[in-house]
């Protein structure tokens, strides 16, 4: 049973989880960054 | 010493370091595996295919994938304002889920928000964006998104405290 004295909106305040995605996602999202943008993927720091 | 959010040296690097929390961000706000993918897809295309001089921090790829999400409830708003005009009625199914704990009813009830309700309470709630900044991802003015913010918060305890009671 919900608290009825807080306002349950302040439970919605969290900071972000790091979630793993599926690997095949990741996989496949990388790859496509890889083949769009390789001149990003070596840029070096000024 | 590592800095928490220093930039990355290429994107590819960003993404290896990001991709976690990028989707982990989606997801807690979107509820949908395959919504929370397909943004985190859209949120590193777009940066690949942007111009050079971008902070490659995960802080600021977060702002991109913010403004991915909203995009995407606008376009969720739309359809279901398109739905409506078809259809009569909407059948938006009871969760059956009892309550477990505060937060995840929470967050519950905003997924059964109005699209525009859940973005303007997603951003000042979950990622703790003062008015005028929510105001700004929004396209509103801050008065137009006080307004909005008002009934938001009424329509979430009307949702909330009916599910309680069920």
């Amino acid at each position: 049973m919900p608290d009825q004295q807080s306002d349950p909106l302040d439970a919605l305040r969290s900071p972000i989880t790091p979630l793993a995605p599926d690997a095949a996602f990741a996989a496949d999202l990388r790859d496509q960054l890889v083949e769009l943008c390789p001149h990003h993927l070596q840029r070096s720091l000024p | 010493m590592v800095a928490p959010d220093r930039p990355d040296v290429t994107l590819l690097a960003l993404y290896d370091r990001a991709l976690p929390q990028v989707y982990g961000y989606l997801m807690a706000r979107c509820g949908d595996r395959a919504v929370a993918e397909d943004l985190t897809s859209e949120t590193f295309l777009a940066v690949a295919a942007g111009r050079e001089e971008m902070p490659l921090t995960v802080g600021w790829l977060i702002g991109v994938a913010r403004h991915k999400l909203v995009d995407h409830w606008r376009w969720q708003a739309r359809q279901k304002r398109l739905l409506q005009a078809v259809e009569a009625s909407s059948s938006d199914s009871d969760d059956p889920w009892d309550v477990e704990l505060d937060r995840l009813h929470a967050h519950v009830v905003l997924t059964l928000l109005a699209p525009q309700h859940r973005a303007a309470l997603t951003l000042r709630y979950l990622d703790g964006l003062s008015v005028p900044e929510s105001a700004a991802v929004l396209g509103r003015g801050v008065a137009a998104t006080e307004a909005l913010l008002v009934r938001a918060r009424r329509e979430f305890h009307h949702i909330y405290e009916g599910s309680s009671d069920a």
